[in-house]
């Protein structure tokens, strides 16, 4: 055969100096014969060398010697691998006939990473969060909670006065008074003329004295209150920051060092939370009615405070439901509505009507002691 | 009233018990208004509480009292004593009445015809008995309501389901035996094909082919918990929903709401009656609406509604039930919860619960039509119009068809139109009843019509595919072309030596796909093998003078890098933790970010610098002899800090200066085996360009930086030479511009996928844009390796930084 005889052009580094030297390559049974024109030609027995380059189209075919540092042959004709193949069947070198199955490789990776992706952010980790979720020691979470405390109920901002206590108190006496849960509910009042109510990991809690001033009763508090520390016992915030994690692992895994492609992942994960959180803000709504009604509280307050929620902020169109951490206030109040009637006795009253209209007095005057006061 | 001798016969002759006695009924007082005269009527019966009178075919009420039915036909009220409690009464095709109710342990079914027959006597079953309403359906079953004997004490009332009465044998439909959906059923009644429909807590049920078929919220209903069922003449369901919902309607195919967006006057109503003239009446239930002015009696006409209340004559705002006697004539059930009126000697109601017969009078009714159009004159889109009076409560609303043109029915009085503009607001114009409205402008004075916002949103649609069809073209000639049109020549060059990129975006794609699975599979362990797999392509691709570039970095390296650097890092966090020991407020917090950011730019940012050159230059050879740093971590720190400090005390203007002794460290420290590359550079060349472009960002929206950048990359390879090699940079700013630019229409076109093209695109750019004045002499430059861990690199992999030399 011609290829027997066939002499490769190679360019061959002796990692001495910077030189190159054109040389002659053989492909023998047991190795390369490289031919030099000044010296003695040297043998290069398979498994002493490996291909470190040439496995792609327009890269030119480069073996390194293993055992000795810096020397390498460049060969730019990759039909060298074809020969070596036939030759020595054994050494296990690149095979650039296998280069044809690239594309169909290349768009089975794609539609698997696909699926693997689906997989893992619609099924899996959901799974996983709820599993680490549900052994989350409380412990956790109020250390979770009290590194953010701060930054949601700044300590400037508490009002610490006696009549909003012996409310929150009534409040919060009565709604956990049928349950049996493990958190210490912390309610903070702020100030802040901002609508606005927050719950933290491990059972802190923030209402604004903005959201304060519209409501017309404690029914109304209690509704909301129930309403957060609903999130807080199905532990809505600690999934959030699963996920958040967990969300990041993912997205570094796939956008693997590709400039640009992390931002679009990251704008899908946002849309992907907001969808989560307008679940949570469901079941928390539900949740929180129960808690109402074995509380037997009016769950008129419940509703109303939505509504008055529903009037500052209007309601947003239908299309951007899925732009918003929130459900839609008027398909909430929808939901709760058929709970309205369930109430098996006469509601019992939460504060006396003088308790409240104190309340009431010391909010509209924007009454609020600091703690340092 | 007299009846005939032979009746009250038959009845002592077939019953041992019953008696018929018969007795006027007054009129307690009478009024007449605009909308029509209503007449409080008294007798000597008590209609309970809750019940709902039946009238028959002939426009007889009938209920039952105790152990009597009384008949109200025409104005003569008759008792028919049955001697055991009739609770559902209903009338069957024949015209014969039917009589359900119970005594003692028995279910009573009975007919009368002027006698009564009593039918079937059957055990009670689970202490149920029967309640209103009773219907019978096509096939001559009798439906009506299951009540519990016995009353619960307190909570809520659970329901009990359906009664079906057929061939002398009852069933009890709940949600177990037939699948209703709800066992709390508020009304029942007959579809004009036969089929019984239920009002149930949670759906309207229609029972069809053996089944219950529960339509619910998903089905199109407003909300699910129906409270009355109207049918009207087309065969169409209504049903009110009480509790702030609306109205659905249902016409054998789909649901749809009518609400006040679709013309009704207001939002919550419960009692509901289609009448023989096709009228529709409601009533507004005092549990949903505290505003009398908002509630009472609401008349639907097809075409415009009306709202009837106490000012109208209306005794009460609060109308319970609604029933139709002949002539037009309407019994209302009514309560007024302050009343005294009623408790005259023997009135016809208990509690505070009243019976009204309204003749409505339309001939005295106003009509108010008019037009409403948008400024342009055209017509608008349907949209609901309200007539209010001064004080803005809604008397009668409707909504414009499709020429733009409303009318109402009202009683006469002064109204104002009111028409709910696009955006929310409320625009009206105070008219009198009659005349005609026009010119109604319902839009904002900015307010552009869909033509000419359509008009405007294709040329918009359409001038952004242009441009990025035209970037696309760009792009693809830049592509096809291989390299930036254009490369400047050297004028000067005797033998000029360039580099070469030969890399392509699809190997390149193709490269990336694989590694991406590779590394979901394994758990993200693959990454760095990615990595390595990466930065070998994009060397092997790189060709200077007839040679390539060689990239030794394995993903073991890399990854036992990324380890160290994470490890460093969770110290410093942990470290960094250590204040909030000592203060538990928010102090704590502030040190906490003060330290790590402090430790981020003066220890991780150089560390990292020096550290990922040190490991990339080790693995990068060329012609078999590899790169190496050798510069001195100390000495960078200490020219870093000072910059960096000199940089912040002058506000900025010392940073040309600072980059520039960087630079000329770095370039410093390089070694090529034994080979050194030198730079001369000083910022000075570069401070007032710097200042120049500092100035023009604002004007220039931060463009002019990119002929910054050019400047300084030509003018730092000018001033770079190796072993004699001095080099010379072609950057110019519009290049730089239109490659970015370029690469940020790609990226966003792609979603961030054609990050491969891009990268491929910016090699070449480098590539293209260098040339080194003549080759050195390789011969005298020797290996000399110097290894590096890749610490450093694992830490610029996480602060996400790339160094570009």
């Amino acid at each position: 055969m011609a290829r027997d005889t066939h002499m490769w052009q190679a360019h061959f580094y002796d990692g001495q100096t910077a030189q190159p030297h054109a040389v002659l390559v053989k492909v023998l049974a047991n190795g390369l014969e490289v031919i030099f024109s000044d010296r003695p030609s040297e043998i290069w027995a398979y498994g002493n060398f490996r291909q470190t380059e040439g496995f792609h189209s327009g890269e030119l075919v480069r073996f390194e010697k293993s055992d000795t540092f810096g020397q390498a042959l460049v060969i730019e004709d990759v039909q060298i691998l074809r020969v070596i193949r036939e030759r020595a069947p054994d050494s296990s070198f690149h095979n650039p006939r296998l280069r044809r199955y690239r594309v169909p490789l290349v768009g089975f990776s794609l539609v698997s990473i696909v699926f693997i992706i689906w997989l893992l952010y619609g099924h899996i980790l959901p799974l996983f969060i709820d599993g680490i979720a549900r052994i989350a020691p409380v412990a956790w979470e109020e250390s979770l909670g009290r590194s953010v405390v701060a930054y949601i109920a700044p300590k400037e901002d508490r009002c610490q006065d006696a009549i909003y206590t012996e409310v929150f108190d009534e409040i919060g006496t009565r709604l956990t008074a049928p349950t049996s849960l493990p958190y210490t509910f912390r309610i903070y009042v702020v100030k802040n003329a901002h609508v606005n109510a927050y719950a933290l990991p491990g059972g802190y809690m923030a209402i604004t004295t903005g959201f304060l001033k519209r409501v017309k009763s404690a029914e109304q508090i209690a509704g909301v209150i129930a309403h957060e520390m609903q999130h807080v016992v199905q532990r809505h915030g600690t999934r959030a920051v699963l996920r958040e994690i967990s969300t990041r692992a993912l997205i570094a895994a796939i956008s693997g060092g590709g400039e640009g492609l992390d931002y679009v992942l990251d704008g899908a994960a946002l849309v992907g939370a907001l969808r989560f959180s307008r679940d949570h803000e469901s079941s928390a709504d539900i949740g929180g009615m129960k808690m109402i009604l074995d509380a037997n509280i009016d769950p008129k307050g419940m509703v109303e405070a939505f509504e008055i929620l529903l009037k500052i902020t209007g309601d947003m169109p239908d299309g951007l439901v899925y732009a918003s951490t929130h459900p839609l206030t008027k398909n909430r109040i929808l939901s709760l509505s058929p709970y309205l009637d369930s109430l098996k006795v006469d509601p019992i009253p939460i504060v006396s009507d003088s308790t409240w209209a104190r309340f009431a007095q010391a909010i509209r005057a924007g009454q609020c002691k600091r703690i340092d006061e | 009233m007299y009846l005939k001798p032979l009746s009250r016969l038959t009845v002592y002759f077939f019953l041992l018990w019953g008696s018929i006695s018969a007795q006027e009924v007054s009129i307690v007082s009478q009024d007449t208004t605009a909308a029509g005269r209503w007449s409080l009527i008294a007798g000597t019966a008590f209609l309970t509480a809750g019940e709902r009178p039946y009238i028959d075919r002939a426009g007889s009420m009938w209920w039952g009292y105790q152990d009597d039915v009384f008949v109200l036909k025409q104005s003569q009220l008759s008792k028919i004593t049955v001697g055991w409690p009739v609770s559902a009464i209903v009338q069957d095709s024949t015209g014969s009445m039917w009589f359900f109710g119970h005594h003692s342990d028995s279910l009573i079914a009975a007919r009368y015809d002027g006698a009564i027959r009593e039918i079937t006597r059957t055990q009670i079953m689970r202490n149920l008995i029967v309640g209103p309403p009773a219907v019978v359906d096509g096939k001559g079953r009798f439906w009506m309501r299951a009540k519990p004997l016995y009353r619960r004490r307190s909570g809520r009332d659970p329901g009990y389901g359906i009664f079906e009465y057929s061939n002398g044998h009852w069933f009890n439909h709940t949600n177990i035996t037939t699948g209703l959906k709800h066992d709390l059923i508020y009304d029942l009644a007959v579809d004009r094909e036969g089929y019984p429909w239920a009002a149930t807590y949670s759906s309207a049920s229609q029972y069809r082919a053996g089944q219950w078929h529960n339509y619910g919220r998903g089905d199109g209903l407003s909300n699910q918990k129906v409270y009355r069922i109207a049918i009207d003449k087309h065969g169409d369901i209504w049903c009110t929903h009480g509790n702030r919902d609306d109205i659905s309607v249902y016409d054998g195919d789909k649901w749809r709401v009518i609400n006040t967006d679709s013309g009704m006057p207001v939002g919550e109503v419960r009692a509901a009656l289609c009448a023989r003239d096709s009228t529709f009446w409601f009533g507004v239930h005092h549990d949903d609406i505290k505003d009398p002015e908002q509630s009472g009696l609401v008349r639907f006409d097809g075409q415009s509604w009306l709202v009837l209340t106490e000012k109208d004559g209306l005794p009460g705002n609060h109308v319970l039930k609604i029933s139709e006697l002949l002539d037009g004539k309407l019994l209302l059930q009514i309560r007024k919860s302050t009343s005294t009126v009623f408790e005259s000697d023997t009135p016809l109601q208990i509690s505070n619960q009243a019976l009204v017969i309204f003749e409505p009078d339309t001939t005295r009714w106003a009509r108010v039509s008019g037009h409403v159009e948008n400024r342009d004159g055209t017509a608008t889109d349907p949209i609901a119009v309200s007539l209010t009076t001064t004080k803005g409560h809604v008397k009668a609303s409707t909504v414009t068809n499709a020429q733009g043109f409303y009318e109402m029915r009202v009683l006469p009085g002064e109204y104002r139109v009111q028409v709910q503009d696009a955006w929310g607001g409320e625009r009206d114009i105070v008219v009198a009843p009659g005349e005609i409205v026009s010119g109604v402008d319902i839009r904002p004075f900015w307010f552009i019509d869909s033509a000419t916002f359509r008009a405007i949103f294709y040329l918009v649609s359409i001038l952004f595919t242009v441009i990025i069809l035209v970037g696309l073209l760009y792009i693809v000639i830049l592509a096809a072309a291989g390299q930036p049109l254009n490369v400047p020549e050297l004028s000067e060059d005797h033998n000029p030596l360039r580099l070469r990129f030969h890399g392509n975006g699809s190997s390149l794609f193709g490269i990336f796909a694989i590694n991406t699975l590779l590394t979901l599979l394994t758990f993200g362990v693959y990454y760095f093998w990615g990595k390595a797999k990466i930065r070998r392509y994009m060397h092997s691709q790189t060709e200077l003078h007839n040679s390539r570039f060689s990239n030794h970095t394995t993903g073991g390296e890399l990854c036992i890098g990324w380890i160290k650097a994470i490890i460093l890092i969770v110290t410093i966090v942990l470290i960094s933790e250590i204040p909030s020991f000592f203060w538990e407020d928010m102090t704590h917090e502030w040190i906490t970010l003060l330290a790590f950011y402090g430790l981020l730019l003066f220890v991780f940012l150089p560390l990292a610098i020096v550290g990922s050159l040190r490991f990339r230059l080790s693995r990068t050879s060329y012609q078999g002899i590899r790169f190496s740093f050798r510069g001195n971590s100390k000495t960078f720190f200490k020219i870093y800090y000072i910059g960096l400090l000199k940089t912040i005390f002058t506000l900025g203007l010392y940073y040309p200066y600072f980059e520039t002794k960087i630079r000329l460290f770095l370039t410093r420290s390089v070694r090529f085996g034994t080979g050194r590359f030198k730079f001369f550079g000083t910022g000075r060349a570069l401070f007032w360009h710097f200042v120049a472009t500092v100035l023009l960002t604002p004007f220039t929206l931060g463009l002019c930086w990119y002929w910054y950048w050019a400047r300084k990359t030509r003018y730092y390879w000018s001033c770079t030479t190796f072993e004699g090699t001095s080099f010379h940079s072609t950057f110019v700013g519009s290049r730089l511009l239109s490659l970015k630019v370029g690469n940020f229409i790609l990226l966003v076109i792609s979603l961030g996928l054609a990050w491969p093209w891009v990268a491929v695109r910016n090699n070449r750019f480098l590539c293209d844009y260098l040339v080194l004045s003549d080759p050195p002499d390789f011969s005298s430059i020797a290996q000399d390796f110097s290894d590096a861990g890749a610490t450093g690199e694992g830490l610029s992999d996480y602060l996400d930084f790339e160094f570009e030399f």
